[in-house]
């Protein structure tokens, strides 16, 4: 694995190498192999989860952590992408993680970089999330044992959500059985696009579901959209503690990439309670499944030896 | 001059025999076998084909305004490189050629350059916008040819409709860049599973066959003549089928991208792909090459659209659409369509040649007879040639069929009797 950029590009054994890995950081048993490698945070659009993880994972590793301030850069000043990363390269950053409103930024930019700086997807666009997928899954072995045909139920703006694309990707290789719920207008154009079963009534979606994962209604989409407001969602799709009770298995577990919208797609009772509290734990376990991330990319045998 | 022994493929008269042509002072003066030189230069040919001058109706030379990208100068040297004797640049320039004064300073600055056949498309509306006719007697009378908005739809159907109506009452034809601007708004290719996959904005096939739909009813309305570019979708080409059936007076054009590559070509972000309209589907290709097969599709037009090298490297998002589309129009369609037994040599040479001259009405072009124009292109139909974007005559030295093999080279361009080898 050279860079982690989105599921696709990584193998099965990749991703259980990271799940090993960053089980061994949680339980305090594996040390950084990583201590003064630099980190850069570079974050096009907000974020609170995801930087904030990353750079508590890089200080656990002993990292230095650069956060490039993307809106008062030389990228403001029109220097291109390309530039700054062969920049920071030469400053000494051993990897980048990078998040960007444009799908596929990486994919553009890694064709141009000479140099051998590790390329990590904070998220683009609408095209993957790959460490949030790590982490989720990482989430879901912890709390069910195993995965393997048991019912993950996705629930919200799928259409938008890199989140959920690069979890059906990761879920598809370990032959999990998944179901994608939405109204119609969040939903994929293509629904060949992806190997999942699609719905539109959430009671049906849910019924006998192990995890259900409730994505964040882009309410500053649905303003710009021609679609119904988000009110007209929370009528259909809310996730409250009696429909996971009537539905859902009785063992289900919420989960939630974040940030909530409280009372919108998933009810505020519920977030509160006990089965709301795996959210959190979800958050956590980002931390490590982060480190072991960056513990792989950055450890691979030969040093990276930067110029000077 | 003589050029003896080349097979003569002219699609007018359904010819296709070894001959000589004799040419003086830019015109054709003898066509036979065995011709005798008359103290002239004399070319052999043996093996090799002679075809009317390539006629590129749909072309975007950028200049005024965008010369970066391309200037006249250049795209005339990159069309003259892909063997066409006449083309037709679009009018998305910047000023646009929608007034008297920008289209006489390229047709001036043309002449500068080349004998070349340079026919001006001009704007249908002002500006390119969606509210009032250029003037459109004043245009022709300067030297325009047809009228297209091509880069944005005209949208607003009572100027539409009015347009046509007035441009066909002179004898002149609207081509149509259809598209319907909601459906398409910031889509960046084909919306289906690669879009989806990549998280890129799709346009939808429906974005081109409804506005196709929509302007069909507004020929059938008027009774007007009326022309469809770059077509790209099957459900485009069963609209217009029908409406040729029906006895509408359409005619339809496609590019070589379109029968040449489909949207699962376009591997990781890769903005050289990226045009307008975008490559579709298996489907669709073989709906276009079927629509060029029984005469849907009347002519193969390249929508030469260059753009710097720099833009077409940007994040796909941003990049420009469009494909440098001049010089690898004849190895295209030698290699996908004639090759592959889709379509005769002569019924592609006449979507080179013929049609489109009659679609424009174009004097001295598409046919070789004793008193015409020698505008001519020599072809080796069997030379194999790798396409090298860094080599192109265009400014767009970069393009999605770098790499690619072809067959079916242009040798010469013959342009009023002056000859441009090609290399």
């Amino acid at each position: 694995m050279e860079h982690l950029i989105d599921i696709e590009s990584i193998s099965k054994e990749d991703i259980l190498n990271i799940i090993h890995l960053a089980k061994e950081f949680k339980q305090g048993t594996k040390n950084s192999d990583v201590e003064k490698k630099t980190l850069a945070l570079m974050f096009y659009e907000n974020s609170t989860r995801t930087r904030c993880s990353f750079e508590i994972a890089g200080q656990k590793l002993g990292m230095n952590i650069i956060n490039f301030d993307a809106a008062h850069s030389s990228l403001s000043k029109g220097e291109s992408l390309k530039d700054t990363i062969e920049n920071l390269y030469f400053l000494g950053v051993n990897a980048v993680v990078i998040r960007h409103s444009l799908s596929g930024i990486i994919n553009n930019v890694i064709k141009q970089v000479k140099y051998p700086i590790k390329f990590i997807n904070g998220g683009d666009g609408t095209h993957a999330h790959p460490s949030q997928a790590l982490l989720d899954f990482y989430t879901m072995l912890e709390k069910t044992g195993t995965i393997e045909n048991k019912k993950v139920v996705i629930v919200g703006d799928v259409a938008h959500s890199r989140v959920a694309k690069s979890n059906i990707k990761l879920l598809n290789k370990f032959n999990v059985d998944i179901h994608l719920c939405a109204p119609s207008y969040l939903q994929f154009q293509n629904l060949e696009a992806f190997n999942v079963k699609y719905h539109n009534n959430v009671k049906e979606a849910i019924d006998g579901a192990n995890v259900v994962m409730v994505l964040r209604v882009q309410n500053e989409r649905h303003e710009k959209e021609c679609y119904p407001d988000s009110k007209e969602y929370k009528r259909l799709y809310e996730i409250d503690t009696d429909l996971l009770k009537k539905y859902a298995a009785k063992d289900v577990i919420l989960m939630h990439p974040g940030p909530a919208n409280r009372n919108i797609e998933v009810s505020s009772e519920l977030l509160d309670n006990q089965v709301g509290k795996t959210i959190l734990e979800q958050a956590q376990n980002g931390v490590f499944v982060r480190m072991a991330i960056l513990n792989t990319l950055l450890n691979q045998g030969k040093e990276v030896n930067n110029a000077s | 001059m003589l050029l003896k022994n080349a097979r003569i493929i002219n699609p007018k008269t359904n010819l296709d025999k070894i001959s000589d042509i004799r040419i003086k002072d830019g015109i054709i003066k003898e066509i036979g076998i065995n011709l005798i030189a008359e103290n002239e230069e004399i070319i052999d040919l043996t093996g090799k084909v002679i075809t009317p001058g390539f006629i590129d109706m749909h072309c975007h030379l950028r200049e005024p305004g965008y010369e970066a990208k391309e200037t006249i100068k250049t795209g005339i040297a990159s069309a003259i490189e892909g063997g066409y004797t006449a083309i037709c640049p679009m009018a998305n320039t910047n000023p646009f050629v929608d007034n008297a004064a920008t289209l006489t300073y390229t047709i001036n600055k043309a002449k500068e350059i080349s004998e070349i056949g340079f026919y001006p498309i001009c704007a249908v509306s002002k500006g390119l916008e969606n509210e009032k006719t250029v003037n459109v007697s004043e245009l022709i009378d300067n030297g325009a040819i047809a009228f297209s908005n091509d880069g944005k739809p005209v949208e607003n159907m009572h100027l539409l409709r009015e347009a046509l109506k007035y441009i066909n009452s002179h004898g002149y034809i609207i081509i149509s860049h259809s598209e319907d601007s909601s459906l398409a708004a910031n889509g960046v290719i084909n919306e289906g599973k690669i879009s989806e996959r990549l998280g890129l904005k799709g346009i939808p096939s429906i974005t081109e066959s409804l506005a196709v739909a929509r302007e069909l009813e507004i020929v059938r309305d008027t009774n007007g003549r009326y022309h469809f570019a770059h077509i790209s979708t099957k459900r485009s080409v069963e609209l217009i089928r029908q409406a040729k059936k029906d006895g509408l007076k359409v005619t339809a054009e496609t590019a070589p991208h379109y029968f040449s590559m489909t949207e699962d070509d376009i591997k990781d972000y890769d903005a050289r792909y990226k045009v307008n309209p975008p490559l579709r589907t298996k489907e669709d290709l073989e709906a276009v090459i079927e629509g060029l097969q029984d005469g849907t599709i009347d002519v193969i037009a390249t929508d030469h659209a260059p753009h710097t090298v720099h833009e077409k490297l940007l994040p796909i998002q941003n990049a420009p659409m469009g494909i440098a589309g001049f010089e690898t129009s004849l190895g295209l369609i030698i290699t996908n369509l004639v090759n592959t037994g889709k379509l005769t040599l002569i019924d592609a040479i006449n979507k080179l040649t013929y049609a489109p001259s009659q679609i424009l009405n174009l004097k001295n072009q598409g046919n070789i007879d004793v008193g015409e124009q020698a505008n001519l292109t020599v072809i080796d139909l069997n030379e194999e040639w790798v396409v090298d974007a860094s080599k192109f005559k265009s400014k767009c030295r970069i393009s999605p069929f770098d790499g690619f093999k072809l067959k079916g080279k242009v040798k010469k361009t013959i342009i009023k009797g002056k000859i441009y080898n090609i290399g």
